[in-house]
């Protein structure tokens, strides 16, 4: 299972992330800068809102008729010479893989940025058919070089090393001489990728949107690797989400105005590439070979479900951007490849409440995530509809939880229960409290404890507002008003 | 203009004075308040939980006290965004229910809102003189869209200092169970917050949630306890600036 | 592609939309309802060539203007403040339509030695000869004012390594291919594409400045995997 890298319970992984200063204070900065940098341009477009509407309507309508879109984009992408598979599970996706692999006798591997290769698990794949995979986006490069290392964002992904760790690295494992200095470590990476890159048998790539009309792949890169893996190797292996589509050129426009704004907060990617079939005969260069490999790997499932909304997804980062869950959290809190907000959503559809029930109640449902997507999609809205999902039809909540709300419910429900039920929580917490406050021993008890850990509380009143109000309402009768 | 008054539980338990803070208020620009004895919440800590089916109680309940209203003000942006948006969901399958609630959600108003875009008032003509910040909780910035009328009537406020703190509407932790359920993120989230009003040298936090401002409070109270801040900043809701003459 | 795998890949999103058959048509997004129509509409042709200046400029791209007949010098001294070196370039007509033929046979005191992209020399030699490249030319198609943006197809005459690979690339663009935005550059490429789809390059890539990477500590780095410099020479 390639989408959780860590299985250790969420409470677990949070501990480990919160106490980790380094990893957080680096989100935080990121966040910090993504923030000005998205604002000013979104204050800088003259209707920014109108570009979101009509990006969501463009991913509804593709959704809506995804069959069509998939097929389209499928023959047209044969027509213009592509080889096109059709993947139902990550298992699939990498036998595809590996049988062009084995064809081709692929001794090594060059990849281009994809998070999708990794939810099939293509690496370990690859690896344990003895073909040497290398990553060629600089974070992937630091990650993998780090013994694969997991990503803590989607956009961003080695956010969570230090200049100094990420020298070390290259030391200890590529026999690095040189200073910390960013720029003098990217040109060791250059150099040596770039031998990597024109000895390549294949180059692995994914695609940020697939263009129906043409069967056109397209990438979005800044580092010139998506276009050397396109570029290189003799044979291009593409992995599509099926979901990832749009019906034509036009639609690039729009997602583009959004995407990269909306990501890192640029008004462009330094490259987007546009990619339709293999190499023409008699071009010296460009692959001879294209394959696509459409992966579903548990899509369909969402598709016209109440979660469909999801697969809008343009894998953007805004969300993880804006949470502020995220930011204390870092993405290594979610323990998939998936993180923040979408991640919360997206992976429990793909790997199932039991394994990941506790990310939909990572989130204070303060709706950021959903300010911020470019694509309108309702993700705290989304996330409630786990946590309805998970409590009240499942009842996978523990039992004592369930017990609370249950009596809860009733007490809350009626004027009478409530107003004695509080009256004896107002007589328990005068109890452990001291001059109004509560007192530093309830730190111990259960569940209040979570609070008084690191917040002072004040005391539930005796006498309510509404006591007080009727009080209030009866002298102003008898003063005549 | 009659209106009924919404309290919210954690007012009517913890705070009552902000609850007279803003019966006074909104008498004082002319409103007659029914305050229904009968209120007791808005049930969004079980809806926020995931137990639609626990909500109903409580949610039924304060259907029947307040949809006879001609307009309901709430003292709390989150309840205010319950009782418009979140019941629609936990009542889908009671069709008779779901219309009583569509019938009062039209008629459910946060309390700046209210003040702002009913009544038509600007500046309720309170005084009060010192440094302040504001808390621009989630729910009435994004989830109501209520963005200018808290600002405006603070603002508006003779004598008052506003200082805007950096990304004011970013959340503050609380989260409601979450604060309870995770509350070692709580505990980060809510710091940072208390850190981030420390910074703009105010000496009140001001608030239209009182859910968030209890969570701020315990937070800056404890901070101010361990020598991190230097002050004790205090939390107020803004129904209690507005009824300082 | 296998047929059977197709019909029941695609069966299941039927399935999952509440149907039995793939629809054969769709119809089309209404894309003229959207704000990217309403940008720049009443902008003229020098604005937008004054916009895409302004953009080079605000992300660091270097840019030269000069006329057709200046074109073949402005290069030369390009290549001389680029450092000289080896130069490789397209095989396409715009070298004999700007006189570069002889431009580059001018160059004899080996600051700079010439070689040009040759399809008939097979893939190893060519792009061999464009890693040994310092500096690449190449003639894009298209500019996009608002992102200072280059696009530049790929073919037999041009290939894909010729501005990816050497450290410097020089494009040439005319002044008369620069589009206000990515809405006018799409509707060109469409036509492109359904006049002769047969023909439609394999390899399209706007190019938008020098390659870079913010990955270490966000510290931008120019110059990764693709070119570190790049020029923009813009024709009147």
């Amino acid at each position: 299972m390639s989408i959780l890298y860590d299985e250790r319970p969420f409470k677990d992984r949070v501990e480990e992330c919160l106490a980790n200063d380094f990893k957080q204070k680096a989100i935080e900065t990121a966040q910090n800068v993504f923030y000005q940098k998205r604002q000013t341009l979104v204050d800088q477009v003259p209707d920014w809102e109108a570009f979101r509407t009509e990006a969501a309507g463009i991913r509804d309508h593709v959704l809506e008729n995804l069959d069509y879109y998939v097929n389209q984009f499928a023959i047209n992408a044969e027509k213009a010479g592509a080889k096109v598979y059709f993947a139902d599970t990550d298992a699939e996706a990498t036998t595809y893989a590996l049988q062009i692999a084995r064809e081709k006798e692929a001794k090594m591997v060059v990849k281009s940025k994809t998070i999708l290769s990794e939810e099939i698990g293509l690496n370990q794949a690859f690896e344990k058919a003895g073909i040497e995979v290398n990553e060629t986006d600089l974070a992937e490069f630091i990650l993998q070089t780090a013994d694969n290392n997991p990503p803590s964002h989607i956009v961003v992904p080695a956010l969570h090393f230090a200049r100094k760790e990420i020298r070390q690295i290259f030391h200890d494992k590529l026999g690095y001489e040189g200073t910390e200095d960013p720029e003098e470590m990217t040109r060791f990476v250059r150099h040596r990728i770039r031998e990597r890159f024109l000895n390549a048998d294949i180059g692995v790539t994914g695609c940020n949107f697939g263009v129906a009309e043409s069967g056109t792949i397209t990438i979005v890169s800044n580092e010139g690797n998506g276009r050397m893996a396109s570029s290189m190797p003799k044979t291009h292996i593409a992995f599509v989400g099926m979901e990832r589509l749009v019906p034509d050129f036009e639609a690039l426009d729009v997602m583009m105005e959004l995407l990269i704004r909306s990501s890192v907060g640029a008004k462009i990617s330094n490259y987007f590439s546009l990619i339709t079939g293999p190499a023409k005969p008699g071009e010296a260069d460009g692959p001879e070979e294209l394959h696509i490999i459409i992966v579903d790997n548990g899509r369909s499932n969402i598709v016209g479900g109440e979660f469909d909304e999801m697969l809008r997804c343009i894998r953007c980062g805004a969300c993880m951007n804006i949470c502020p869950v995220y930011r204390h959290i870092t993405g290594h809190g979610y323990g998939s490849i998936y993180p923040g907000p979408m991640g919360a959503v997206l992976t429990p559809l793909l790997v199932g409440y039991d394994k990941a029930g506790d990310l939909p109640y990572a989130s204070t449902l303060c709706g950021a995530c959903t300010d911020h997507c470019p694509v309108k999609i309702p993700l705290h809205e989304l996330l409630l509809k786990h946590r309805v999902n998970i409590a009240d039809k499942a009842q996978l909540r523990p039992p004592v939880e369930n017990l609370i709300f249950k009596t809860a419910a009733t007490v809350f429900g009626n004027a009478f229960l409530f107003d004695n039920g509080t009256k004896l929580g107002a007589l328990g917490m005068k109890l452990m409290s001291k001059d109004g406050q509560m007192s530093e021993w309830t730190k111990n008890l259960p569940v209040l404890g979570g609070w008084m850990k690191s917040k002072e509380m004040g005391v539930l009143k005796t006498k309510k507002f509404r006591d007080v109000y009727a009080e209030y309402a009866a002298n102003k009768k008898k003063e005549g008003k | 203009m009659k209106v009924h008054f919404f309290s919210q539980c954690l007012i009517d338990m913890f705070y009552p004075h902000v609850g007279m803070a803003g019966v006074q208020v909104l008498e004082r620009l002319g409103c007659e308040l029914v305050v229904p004895r009968k209120q007791t919440c808005c049930g969004q800590m079980f809806t926020n939980s995931g137990y639609n089916d626990a909500a109903k109680a409580a949610i039924k309940n304060t259907i029947k006290t307040f949809e006879e209203c001609d307009y309901m003000v709430s003292m709390s942006g989150s309840c205010a965004f319950a009782m418009k948006d979140e019941y629609r969901e936990v009542l889908k399958d009671e069709p008779e229910w779901l219309e009583r609630a569509n019938k009062l959600s039209g008629k459910i108003y946060e309390f700046t809102d209210f003040i702002v875009n009913v009544l038509g008032v600007t500046d309720v003509g309170a005084h009060f003189a010192d440094t302040v910040t504001y808390h621009k909780s989630c729910h009435v910035t994004r989830l109501l869209g209520v963005k200018e009328p808290p600002i405006t009537l603070l603002t508006n406020v003779d004598g008052i200092n506003y200082v805007e703190m950096e990304q004011a509407d970013r959340c503050c932790g609380f989260g409601g169970t979450f604060s309870v359920k995770q509350p070692e993120i709580s505990e980060v989230m809510t710091r940072e917050k208390a850190m981030t009003i420390a910074a703009t040298g105010a000496n009140f936090v001001v608030g239209g949630d009182q859910a968030c401002l209890m969570n701020i409070e315990g937070m800056l109270d404890r901070l101010h306890k361990e020598g991190v801040i230097d002050r004790r900043i205090r939390v107020k809701h803004i129904a209690e600036i507005l009824n300082c003459r | 592609m296998d047929e059977v795998k197709r019909l029941a890949f695609l069966g299941r999103i039927s399935n999952a939309l509440g149907r039995t058959e793939v629809p054969t048509t769709v119809e089309a997004y209404p894309y003229e309802n959207g704000p990217q129509a309403q940008l720049y509409k009443d902008a003229t042709h020098d604005e937008i060539v004054e916009k895409f200046k302004i953009e080079c400029d605000k992300v660091g791209t270097k840019y030269i203007e000069t006329t057709p007949d200046k074109v073949a010098e402005t290069i030369l001294a390009e290549i001389a403040t680029r450092g000289g070196g080896k130069v490789i370039f397209p095989k396409s007509e715009d070298i004999q339509h700007y006189h570069l033929d002889e431009a580059f046979a001018s160059v004899t005191d080996g600051s700079a030695s010439f070689v040009c992209w040759d399809a008939d020399l097979g893939s190893k030699a060519n792009i061999d000869a464009a890693q040994d490249a310092q500096i690449g030319i190449t003639f894009p198609i298209m500019g996009i004012a608002e992102t200072a943006t280059i696009i530049q197809p790929s073919d037999k005459e041009s290939g894909r390594s010729v501005g990816l690979l050497p450290i410097t690339h020089i494009a040439v663009l005319q002044k008369s291919n620069i589009v206000p935005r990515m809405t006018q550059s799409m509707v060109t490429l469409k036509k492109m594409y359904q006049d002769n789809p047969a023909d439609f390059p394999s390899n399209i890539v706007h190019i938008s400045g020098p390659s870079n990477t913010a990955d270490i500590e966000l510290v931008r780095v120019v110059g990764v995997h693709g070119p570190i410099n790049v020029t923009f020479i813009l024709v009147d």
